[in-house]
């Protein structure tokens, strides 16, 4: 996304607008889309996980194990997406 | 595979195999002083506990796995109990095989094995968080 972003501005507004358009079905959107179903994924196992082990079922090293994976997953999908947020509110800051 | 979650999921993998260990050891503990309930039997066999390494094929690392539990084939020693339920003809009863000074050994080097997974898994995190942290601020 940011690469696309320096892109887009490097080869003027043409390319820009370009750069986020689904290209053959298989643009940033999906991309992005493929990303957070994979985090998805990731934060629902260790939700199990930790149900898991309230219930005594799994044992503890798996529980942290998985609950540390999807806070992990998610810290760096945050930072991610304020990244995202704060180059599209530089765009809209841009004087026209 | 991310190299740093995958030392995470080795070091976890070590973790599950020194609580196994200790679960041993602790039977091991337990049964020191179980002896047989008829005339002449064998008292409780010392178990031992051995691990291996094992391919995880996700991360292509090598995570450590329980081997085997076996038993120790050392011989009982022998008490001069007649009263004892367990007591032959001649009033020997088999005392089981279990010594416990190798046990608390064995227990402690456990407790240290499993501080050293915890380290790893402790480091790991902190560099990944460090990483992620350069994300925000830079």
């Amino acid at each position: 996304m940011i690469d696309a972003l320096k892109a887009g501005f490097a080869s003027g507004p043409n390319a820009f607008a370009k750069s986020f358009a689904p290209v053959n079905g298989d643009g940033e959107v999906n991309a992005v889309a493929s990303f957070a179903a994979e985090l998805a994924r990731t934060i629902r196992a260790g939700e199990t996980a930790a149900l898991n082990g309230i219930n005594g079922e799994m044992p503890l090293q798996t529980v942290v194990e998985k609950v540390m994976e999807s806070e992990r997953a998610l810290t760096t999908a945050v930072s991610i997406r304020d990244k995202v947020i704060a180059a599209y509110n530089e765009i809209t800051r841009m004087q026209i | 595979m991310d190299p740093l979650k995958a030392a995470a999921a080795t070091a976890f993998s070590g973790l599950a195999a020194q609580s196994m260990r200790l679960r041993v050891i602790s039977e091991n503990i337990a049964n020191a002083e179980s002896t047989g309930r008829t005339p002449g039997s064998d008292p409780y066999r010392r178990k031992t506990i051995t691990f291996a390494q094992e391919l995880d094929s996700i991360s292509g690392s090598r995570m450590v796995e329980i081997a085997e539990i076996g038993v120790d084939e050392r011989p009982f020693v022998s008490a001069y109990e007649p009263g004892h339920p367990a007591a032959d003809t001649k009033g020997i009863v088999k005392k089981s095989n279990v010594n416990m000074i190798v046990e608390m050994t064995d227990m402690r080097q456990a407790t240290r094995s499993y501080e050293a997974n915890l380290q790893v898994v402790r480091q790991g995190r902190e560099m990944s968080a460090s990483l992620i942290d350069m994300l925000r601020s830079g």
